[in-house]
């Protein structure tokens, strides 16, 4: 039960950034490698505002606003013009985008590891299982996100247009749709949701520049395992990764987590290439 | 392969040559070059830029006061980006285009071992900080000094204070590098000495993981009554917090370097109570009150840049060596530096105070800021301070120092 | 600065083989190889555990490397077959990261993090330290030389007409009764064992090899090489490498004229100058330096071999 939890806790800090993720591999079919270094940006900015005297919360808002405004500027910048290109020259492009965020944060903030002012407790406990106050509001705060997005896509006329853009852009274009005001909500809401995910992660792990790319991993993961255009798929999947992660170091080899990831991708993409809950995707 | 030839020819002309230009008075206003490599990225980012700002204050304070021989030192800094496939790029670098000759400020094992094959073929000095027992298996000239001690000393202290607080039974985990590993092995052997033993098989993680909860949860079920852990603060804040979080209310023994002042603000009250102990900067002395100032930091009882004063010792012994062999050879700075570290002669604790005595023909013993800094014969320290701490109030208060004696 | 330009070019001389062999999986056939460096690594392992463990010959070390390095890309490839694009991407980066920790964490065979010492080079016995270092130059542009060679012919002969129709649309050549499968298999594993032996020169050339030197970065300087140079073109593959190495090291000589910056931020700077770079390229250059050719031959006359 206490793994289950645990794998829980590190999904919901996933959940967000993986339905980020997917919302832009669906909108531009592309791999953006860049999620983790959006993420520790969100971090860094949450931990300025938060250093600067503002509530941890507030911090995180600001963090929200700032991954969303940097994932706009990066997709005007870098992405928009290379609309159209191979996805592998898109996810080449998108590791150079996270070399250059990284290394703007380490110019700008150094590599001197930060954390929130929280005060750090010992867990309660209830019915046999341990967990903290900041592990519940994580969870809480995730699955209020999660939720909300996926009505958002679900029951919204932002989220249908969403869904249609994504399903077939020329065909929306002729039905109407303003197609490049929706992308751009679209590339804002996954920024909003790096920029939470971040926060989240700062919250519970340490904030350093080096984050971006253990970020990176199971957060594409997550996304694959639970099928890339599906935002509760891409939830579900980050709670598999949890719980393969945990599985595998308290029954196999700690130090092997890092492929644990890997092979779960490897895995689903030969037994279930949709992934859980995707529909097939066109993979070019 | 004409153009190759005559670059072989015109590069065979130039090395050839080099000893008569040190001989010509043109030679003695040509800067001495040395290089500066340290951790500025990667996994010992932390620790890196303590290491380059303390050759460069010495360096800067140097050349103000007339240089080496008379001659500018230029001081070129290198990111070995704590990866060695980086490293010997960098090496590679400063070896064949800035011709250095040392190369100061190595810090993992991994990248001093990386680049010593390098340095041992261009006859380049190394003074540097590592731990890993293997690092004197890769010198077969006698050019490198490290100002940190193995492995095997820090452990006897360490299963020492653990067993005179009760813990025989104690966890070791740690990332799984060069440094923890060895670590382990040596905390396991010395803890048996003690009648202790290790609780379970060591515990080994990946170190730069985006979450620990795992690897805690499965130190907790373990439930050992202490765990020693030979992590680096980047790791170290991540899995300690995730202990707390998870309910361990068990003893943490660690390393000092782990729990610094970015431990102590990360976690704030909950780091008291944990036992500390490492080779240490001795608090309060002269020479290391001295290069605090020197860098711009306030000496407050506590330990801070506990890398850095190892960095001031690397340059400064570097220097005087040149100094004193009137020379930049290798061999012959080399053999200066062991002269000067373990003496006897008069106490020195800064270029300029040994300048004078060689100005003056005077034997010295240099003792440095992190140490008394006197080397044995494969060029690894003879003894350290040595000091663990118990943290209480958020400040690290002492219990006991020891000096490691590392010739046993 | 000569014997730091020999130094550099024989790190160039590796990064051109990775990008030729590169050049066969992703430029010829479209097949997206992230995982460079977990057969770079593979092949570095397998020949230094060949000469030291083993205490085999040079040559044999070389040999081991490629056949290791040829087997694990027929596996990764096998597992991987239906997978094409980013997936395929992820899959091998995913197949580096996982042997990367295997390195780190099989001591008994590696020495993990400690470090694997080789004493084997690729040298004769008694030169000097310049004449090594040309030495091992010339050695390593002979193998260079070798592979483009080899892989040139291969990419203008009926065996690679056959790769670039399936990187354009596999139906054609399913069509026309060819196997695919067997051809990108073919493709991935030639280029796989290329890149080991790649590792197996880089082994014996640095000495040391430990987990740490095949982290994904080096990867993405192999991907920026052949982005850079012009994918699909052999001659751009070995432009791209010597550029990107130019680059690569030449950033270095920016920071003493940026005194007034910490080393660490003039670290980060040389990052960022890279990665923008790179991003440059791709926007306005996507051909590369040196775009792909593709001249309607005559069926040339030797078949491909296997």
């Amino acid at each position: 039960m206490q793994l289950i939890l645990n794998a829980i806790a590190s999904a919901a800090v996933l959940a967000p950034a993986a339905i980020g993720f997917t919302l832009i591999f669906t909108l531009f079919r592309y791999t953006n490698f860049a999620a983790g270094a959006l993420m520790t940006a969100g971090a860094f900015a949450a931990w300025q505002m938060n250093d600067l005297g503002l509530p941890i919360w507030l911090g995180g808002i600001c963090a929200v606003a700032f991954a969303s405004g940097l994932l706009m500027l990066s997709d005007r910048v870098v992405f928009e013009p290379l609309r159209g290109r191979s996805g592998g020259t898109l996810l080449l492009v998108s590791i150079a985008l996270s070399v250059i965020i990284d290394n703007v944060i380490r110019f700008a903030y150094g590599t001197q590891i930060r954390a929130f002012d929280l005060p750090l407790r010992p867990p309660l406990t209830y019915a046999g299982l341990r967990f903290t106050p900041e592990t519940l509001s994580v969870i809480g705060i995730s699955v209020v996100a999660t939720l909300a997005v996926g009505a958002l896509l679900a029951f919204t006329r932002l989220g249908r247009a969403l869904r249609a853009v994504a399903d077939n852009p020329s065909l929306s274009s002729i039905r109407g749709l303003p197609v490049p005001r929706i992308e751009a909500a679209g590339i804002l809401l996954a920024g909003a949701l790096f920029g939470l995910s971040g926060t989240l992660a700062g919250l519970d792990l340490a904030i350093e520049p080096n984050l971006s790319w253990a970020l990176t991993i199971p957060v594409i993961a997550a996304a694959i395992v639970g099928g890339l255009g599906s935002p509760l798929g891409a939830a579900l999947g980050a709670v598999i990764i949890g719980l393969a992660e945990e599985l595998t170091v308290a029954f196999i080899s700690a130090p092997y987590k890092g492929a644990v990831g890997f092979v779960v991708i490897a895995l689903v993409l030969l037994l279930r290439p949709q992934g859980l809950l995707g529909r097939a995707v066109e993979r070019k | 392969m004409k153009l190759s030839r005559r670059l072989f020819i015109s590069s065979a002309a130039v090395a050839l040559t080099a000893p008569a230009y040190l001989r010509t008075g043109l030679a003695q206003s040509a800067p001495i070059v040395i290089g500066s490599m340290t951790p500025l990225t990667g996994g010992g980012g932390p620790y890196g830029p303590e290491k380059s700002d303390a050759h460069r204050a010495v360096v800067a304070e140097v050349n103000a006061n007339g240089g080496v021989m008379g001659r500018e030192v230029r001081l070129i800094s290198e990111d070995s980006e704590t990866n060695p496939e980086a490293a010997v790029r960098a090496a590679r670098k400063l070896i064949d285009a800035d011709k250095v000759s040392a190369i100061l400020g190595t810090w993992a094992s991994s990248v001093t071992l990386g680049i010593m094959p390098l340095c041992q073929e261009a006859n380049v000095l190394q003074l540097f900080s590592g731990s890993s027992d293997y690092l004197p298996d890769g010198d077969s000239k006698g050019l490198i000094f490290n100002l940190q001690p193995l492995n095997k000393a820090w452990a006897v202290a360490l299963a020492d204070l653990a067993v005179q607080r009760g813990f025989k039974e104690v966890a070791f985990a740690g990332p799984k590098n060069d440094f923890a590993a060895s670590m382990g092995e040596s905390f396991a052997a010395s803890l048996q000495a003690l009648g202790g033993s290790i609780v379970g098989e060591p515990f080994y993680y990946n170190p730069g993981q985006a979450s620990y909860r795992a690897e805690a949860e499965q130190l907790i079920r373990m439930n050992p009554p202490a765990i020693f852990m030979a992590g680096y603060v980047t790791d170290f804040i991540p899995v300690y917090r995730e202990l707390i979080r998870g309910g361990f209310t068990g003893q943490i023994i660690t390393l000092s370097f782990a729990v610094g002042p970015d431990f102590k603000d990360a976690v704030g009250s909950a780091a008291d109570g944990i036992l500390h102990g490492s080779p240490i900067p001795p608090i309060g002395k002269d020479s290391y009150d001295a290069y605090l100032k020197l860098v711009g930091i306030e000496p407050n009882g506590q330990v801070q840049n506990s890398y850095g004063c190892m960095a001031y010792d690397e340059i400064n012994l570097c220097l005087l060596g040149m100094e004193m062999a009137k020379s930049t050879v290798s061999s012959d700075v080399a053999a200066a530096i062991r002269q000067i570290a373990n003496g006897p002669g008069d106490r020195v604790t800064t270029f300029a105070e040994g300048k004078a005595l060689i100005d003056a023909g005077k034997p010295m013993n240099y003792d440095g800021a992190s140490s008394s800094a006197d080397f044995q014969e494969n060029g690894m320290l003879k003894s350290r301070d040595f000091a663990l701490y118990e943290i209480k109030d958020g400040k690290d208060e002492i219990i006991l120092t020891t000096t490691s004696d590392a010739t046993k | 600065m000569d014997a730091y330009l020999v130094a550099i070019l024989t790190t160039a001389a590796i990064y051109v083989i990775l990008a030729l062999a590169l050049n066969m999986q992703f430029g010829l056939t479209g097949l997206m190889n992230f995982g460079v460096v977990g057969f770079y690594g593979l092949g570095a392992y397998s020949s230094g555990i060949m000469t030291e463990t083993l205490g085999q010959p040079i040559v044999m070390g070389m040999l081991a490397a490629m056949i290791v390095g040829g087997t694990a890309g027929a596996l990764v490839s096998l597992l991987s077959i239906r997978l094409s694009g980013d997936f395929l991407a992820i899959v091998t980066l995913g197949f580096a990261e996982t042997m990367r920790l295997a390195f780190n964490n099989e001591d008994w065979l590696t020495r993990g993090p400690r470090g694997f010492l080789i004493m084997t080079r690729p040298v004769l016995e008694g030169l000097g330290r310049d004449a090594t270092a040309w030495f091992i130059l010339g050695v390593f542009l002979l193998v260079a030389a070798v592979v483009f060679v080899v892989f040139n012919r291969l990419a203008g002969s009926p065996f690679g007409r056959v790769l670039r129709s399936i990187r354009e649309d596999d139906l054609v050549p399913a069509t026309l009764g060819k196997n695919v499968l067997a051809y990108r298999l073919k493709a991935f594993v030639l280029g796989s064992s290329v890149m080991a032996l790649a590792g197996s020169l880089y082994a014996h050339y640095v000495q040391t090899v430990t987990p740490d030197n095949f982290t994904t970065q080096v990867a993405v300087l192999v991907w920026m090489s052949l982005i850079v140079g012009g994918a699909g073109n052999m001659k751009g593959a070995v432009l791209g490498a010597l550029v990107v190495t130019a680059i690569y090291e030449g950033t270095r000589f920016l920071a003493p004229l940026m005194e007034f910056l910490t080393p660490t931020q003039v670290s980060a700077l040389r990052f960022i100058i890279i990665g923008t770079l790179l991003i440059v390229v791709v926007r306005f250059r996507p051909e590369g330096l040196l775009p792909e050719r593709i001249v309607a031959r005559p069926a040339a006359r030797d078949p491909a071999p296997g």
